[in-house]
């Protein structure tokens, strides 16, 4: 009977305090301490005694009895005695596998042959073992060869499936190897490959190969078990033909496929052969399953790279060759590993014989592509993105809504096809359809994503990257977009979010990012015409640039962003007319562009930086007025460009950039309201090449509004130089029109853009004169009022100077056309003409100019029978003309202007003028 | 809640089924593939993994406690079944003995200190490590082991009583 007394609650805290107490005394005082506390109270005497005498193995005395018990539990004993099929269950076989092992012997007694029999208590589906083993049964029984163990027979007896095998009596391949030499282990190795590859050529894979399943008898031959049987006993696919559940006996030989339920292999037994093979060699496992959790178990398997054999095993004579053997065989990635069993047995031989291997050891980029290759999408629909980005999810044994895992994930799948994928993308022609897709499904996530991020700085600046690509597909101005600049606004304004606080905390790297996005934000913002909103924007990312450049002045990173902000600055300025700001930033862009070069001659993008400065000092000389240096920076720009485009023929960005210096050296040469040199043909042939370059752009990614809006102005400026020739007119009447439909489909989609309507409104002008010219005189009219009324409504705008231009101009030749008619409306117009030009601040910014419209003025006044305001025009016209620079190609033009001024002032009646008049 | 438990009875049940001989129990290899099993389900999302391990622990005892129970099937009056060696279904029933013991020694420990006996359910039975089970219980590794070791001791006390 036990002397144990029931525990009470208040009897436990004095023996629980005894004990504690007393477990710290050394030996010889516990005896005294115990007859002195306990006193009368034999129970708890006996109680604390026995404590303290179990005090040292009481952790063992308890395992030893569960472990006795769940022994018992998976006992043979229960089936000893017992039937399967044809055969009776003899006695218990240790081993391990997916089942329970047996000695079995025919029941019918005529052989008493010994096999080995497995039987799988716990299956359930018995129909689906019957399916399977209905195609396996002759395949695996064809299995024939001295070292695999043969597959007798099998089937099921009351529900539990049993498998006969031959019987096979032998050690651990381990345990055998760590007593032979390494040469004989290798050897030996070698034979089990030889069974592999046997089973593999008949289409058997192993799929559970462990020191375990093989086993060496004693002549040192080895056998394999269970061939054939892990497929059979596999688990079941769900739904979508996945598995989703790993070999689960032995994590420590799974393989990354298995886990990720990934389809299983002859390349899965290769490596489990590696595994089987580094721990011959070493004696040590190769890789340990930490089973503590999905994700670890995911991790411990997929991503951690063994040491060398040699290096674990302490032994120098392992190292070289063996190691990149052993290293091949068990590459995570299936497809790197050799590509059969023949080919590693082979290698080893190699390495036996002292000749050279075929195994190489990887390399980082190697690894850096095929994570590119992984990602790889078909550039099609959505729809292909979707399937390979659920893929990843779906293979995983992730399922658990563990928000680490979660956050891990999406953070790998979004940085994948983000950039993976994107970058591959971006550069090639043809792609916008894709990388609207990719956008879609970018958001999606990005979105996902954004409540996980905060705290870690790592994420958020990935985030912020991510959020920048997409704003660069919708709307990036200077690369090709899908048009939606808002949304482009709105993504460049997330990723700010997220860097800003880190720039704050004097994250360097979170700065760079936040350069980069403000100088985005500002190139959009100013294409829809937010100019100073925009220079908000440049001046936060130049100042990051600034101080990042003054610790780091050769980080070309930086330079790259710099460049592209001061460049844009030095646009913006010129658009606000801010001419020294202009020249100083375009100043700063060659700087850099400079530097950059020095750091990377040859380089294809220290060479476009250069030509993107060349092209800033252009702008800035021509808003100086001096036309010629003007054009010889755009010259070199196009010089520059045009070996960009030869050097890298599908880099669309190159081409687009050609096609764009053309035009601007065209405008200068002969298209420029303002002032142009006045080269005609020198115009016609830039803008030819620039329409050339806009309609390969344009065939090649039809849904590019970039392209489409190039095209567009590219006509524009072609028809408009044509049409100024008499003999071109109807030429570039064609032109201009063409210009048209494209701008108007724009326009159309995006109503509020400045550059659309700007354009609409120029080539309303353009179409009117080259009408006029034709003669057909009231589709003139019409077209010309409506380029009036158009400029009126964009002088607001930010190109509001050139608007007010344009309408002086439209209403110029409209004047004139009334004049002609001798309508009364010309009056007016020519009223309203002289007071805008008299309004500051002045329109005229170049002498021709002035003499251009004052001569056109005045001769409408005279038209319409107005001497007494004729004439100062007229003077002021001529006043122009003598004192302006002009360029060779227009002496002659002045010549004849002088000449036309004074056969006008000549037919002027005489009159009075005052003296306030004549003085001008 | 029910499904799970069934759930991991049946993983539990299946997972001792297998062969053990020579190999010690495997609680941390039950308790993973418990654990990817049961997440396959949709249903199944686990608050955390304390209520997990406890439940996963507790299971594996309930089945060893059941299977003992059909061990022990023949109590032939007073005196242990241990008494009685020689034949191979005596010694089963002694260790079914045995492990009962320790599991009514281990109620009557949660009786008066839950703590104690959870920590043993969770070492034993779902083989968690002394750190595992700081994290979980969030109790420092000192106190967890002092605990570890005075529960050990009493309860190998009270089983050897019990013979």
């Amino acid at each position: 009977m036990s002397m144990r007394q029931k525990l009470t609650e208040e009897r436990w805290r004095r023996l629980e305090a005894l004990f504690e107490a007393a477990v710290e005394l050394p030996a010889s005082q516990q005896e005294t301490y115990i007859l002195r506390e306990t006193a009368g109270d034999p129970a708890l005497q006996s109680a604390l005694a026995g404590m303290l005498a179990h005090a040292g193995d009481g952790a063992g005395k308890i395992a030893q009895v569960i472990e006795g018990l769940a022994q018992e539990t998976s006992s043979a004993t229960q089936w000893i005695g017992r039937r399967f099929g044809p055969y009776r269950l003899a006695g218990e076989i240790g081993r391990g596998g997916m089942g329970l092992v047996f000695e079995a012997v025919r029941a019918d007694d005529e052989y008493q042959k010994t096999v080995a029999l497995k039987i799988a208590p716990w299956w359930r589906d018995v129909d689906l073992l019957r399916e399977r083993f209905r195609h396996e049964r002759q395949i695996l029984a064809d299995l024939e060869h001295p070292n695999i163990a043969r597959f007798l027979d099998g089937g099921t007896e009351d529900g539990i499936p049993y498998f006969a095998m031959e019987y096979v009596r032998g050690v651990h391949i381990t345990e055998y190897a760590a007593r032979i030499p390494l040469a004989e282990r290798i050897h030996l190795f070698r034979k089990v490959c030889a069974a592999v590859h046997h089973a593999h050529e008949r289409l058997v894979v192993h799929r559970d190969l462990k020191p375990a399943n093989i086993l060496v008898d004693q002549e040192g031959s080895p056998k394999l078990l269970d061939f054939g049987i892990a497929k059979l006993l596999s688990p079941v696919p769900d739904a979508d033909g996945k598995t989703t559940e790993p070999m689960l006996c032995t994590p420590d030989y799974t393989s990354p496929e298995q886990i990720r339920g990934l389809p299983v292999t002859t390349r899965t037994d290769i490596y489990s052969l590696g595994l089987i093979l580094y721990e011959i060699l070493s004696g040590k496992r190769a890789q340990t399953a930490d089973t503590s959790s999905p994700l670890a178990f995911d991790q411990s398997i997929c991503e951690g790279e063994p040491e060398l054999v040699s290096v674990r095993a302490a032994n120098r004579a392992l190292a070289g060759d063996l190691d990149t053997i052993v290293a091949m065989a068990i590459r995570k990635e299936p497809e790197r590993r050799y590509g059969s069993v023949a080919e590693l047995s082979d290698d080893l031989l190699r390495y036996l014989d002292g000749e050279p291997v075929k195994a190489r050891p990887g390399t980082f980029f190697y690894r850096a592509g095929k994570l590119v290759r992984r990602h790889r999408v078909v550039f099609a629909a959505a729809t292909l993105l979707a399937a390979s980005l659920a893929t990843g999810i779906v293979t995983t044994l992730h399922q658990a809504r563990r928000a680490e895992w979660r956050f891990e994930q999406v953070r790998k799948l979004a940085n994948a096809f983000v950039f993976d994928v994107h970058d591959r993308v971006e550069n090639l022609p043809g792609s916008t359809e894709a990388r609207k897709a990719i956008v879609q499904t970018a958001l999606v996530y990005l979105e996902n994503l954004a409540e996980d991020a905060t705290g870690d700085a790592a994420l958020s600046r990935e985030l912020a990257a991510a959020w920048e690509k997409i704003g660069d597909v919708q709307g990036r101005p200077s690369a090709s977009n899908i048009g939606d600049a808002a949304g482009a606004i709105n993504s460049y304004r997330r990723a700010e979010k997220l860097l800003t606080p880190l720039e704050a905390r004097g994250d360097n790297a979170a700065a760079r990012q936040l350069a980069s996005v403000s100088a985005r934000l500002g190139a959009v913002r100013r294409a829809q015409g937010e100019v100073r909103v925009a220079m908000a924007d440049y001046a936060r990312g130049a100042a990051i640039c600034d101080r990042l450049l003054a610790s780091a002045p050769q980080d070309r990173e930086i330079l790259n962003v710099a460049g592209e902000i001061y460049a844009d600055i030095t646009r913006a300025f010129l658009a606000l007319d801010d001419r020294p700001a202009a020249e100083q930033a375009a100043e700063k862009t060659k700087q850099i562009a400079e530097r950059c070069i020095a750091l990377d001659p040859a380089g294809l993008d220290a060479r476009d930086k250069l030509s993107y400065a060349h092209t800033s000092i252009g702008a800035a000389r021509l808003a100086r007025g001096r036309l010629e240096e003007a054009a010889e920076s755009y010259r070199a720009a196009i010089a520059i460009r045009a070996q960009l485009v030869v050097d890298a023929p599908d880099h669309t960005a190159f081409r687009r950039n050609l096609m764009v210096s053309y035009g601007t050296l065209g405008d200068v040469l002969g298209f420029r309201t303002a002032d142009n040199l006045g080269d005609t043909a020198g115009a016609t042939a830039a803008f030819r090449k620039a329409t050339e370059i806009a309609e390969w752009l344009c065939r090649n990614d039809p849904a590019d509004r970039k392209a489409q809006f190039d095209l567009s102005s590219a006509y524009m400026r072609l028809g408009s130089v044509l049409a100024e020739d008499p003999r071109e007119t109807a030429a570039g009447l064609r032109q201009l029109l063409e210009a048209e439909r494209i701008n108007s489909a724009l326009h159309a989609a995006d109503p509020k853009n400045y550059r659309y309507r700007y354009n609409s409104m120029f080539m309303d002008r353009k179409i009117g004169e080259a009408l006029d010219q034709m003669g057909r005189t009231g589709e003139a009219i019409a077209r010309l009022e409506a380029a009036q009324a158009l400029a009126i409504e964009l002088k607001n705008g930010p190109d509001g100077p050139g608007a007010r231009l344009q309408n002086v101009l439209a209403s110029l030749r409209l004047a004139r056309i009334r004049s002609r008619t001798h309508d009364p409306r010309a009056t007016a117009l020519a009223d309203a003409i002289a007071t805008e030009v008299e309004t500051p601040p002045t329109l005229l910014k170049s002498q021709r100019l002035d003499a251009t419209i004052s001569g056109g003025l005045g001769r409408i006044y005279r038209q319409i029978g107005q001497p007494g305001r004729a004439l100062p025009w007229l003077e002021r016209s001529r006043k122009s003309w003598n004192e302006a620079k002009l360029p060779r190609a227009l002496e002659s033009s002045r010549d004849r202007e002088l000449a036309e001024l004074r056969s006008e002032l000549a037919a002027l009646p005489a009159i009075q003028i005052p003296s306030t008049v004549a003085a001008r | 809640m029910p499904i799970i438990y069934s759930e991991l009875h049946a993983i539990a049940q299946g997972y001792l089924r297998r062969e053990r001989a020579g190999h010690t129990l495997q609680p941390t290899a039950l308790v993973h593939e418990a654990w990817l099993r049961l997440v396959k389900q949709d249903h199944v999302s686990f608050e955390n993994r304390r209520r997990f391990y406890a439940l996963a622990a507790e299971m594996m005892r309930k089945i060893l406690v059941d299977h003992a129970r059909g061990l022990n099937t023949e109590k032939r009056g007073g005196g242990s079944a241990r008494a009685r060696v020689g034949t191979v279904v005596d010694y089963s029933a002694a260790r079914a003995d045995d492990f009962l013991a320790l599991d009514d020694a281990l109620v009557e420990l949660a009786r008066v200190s839950p703590r104690k006996a959870q920590v043993i359910e969770l070492r034993y039975f779902a083989g968690l490590s002394v750190e595992e089970m700081s994290g979980l219980l969030n109790v420092s590794t000192a106190t967890i082991s002092r605990e570890q070791k005075t529960a050990e001791a009493w309860l190998s006390h009270a089983i050897a009583a019990g013979e």
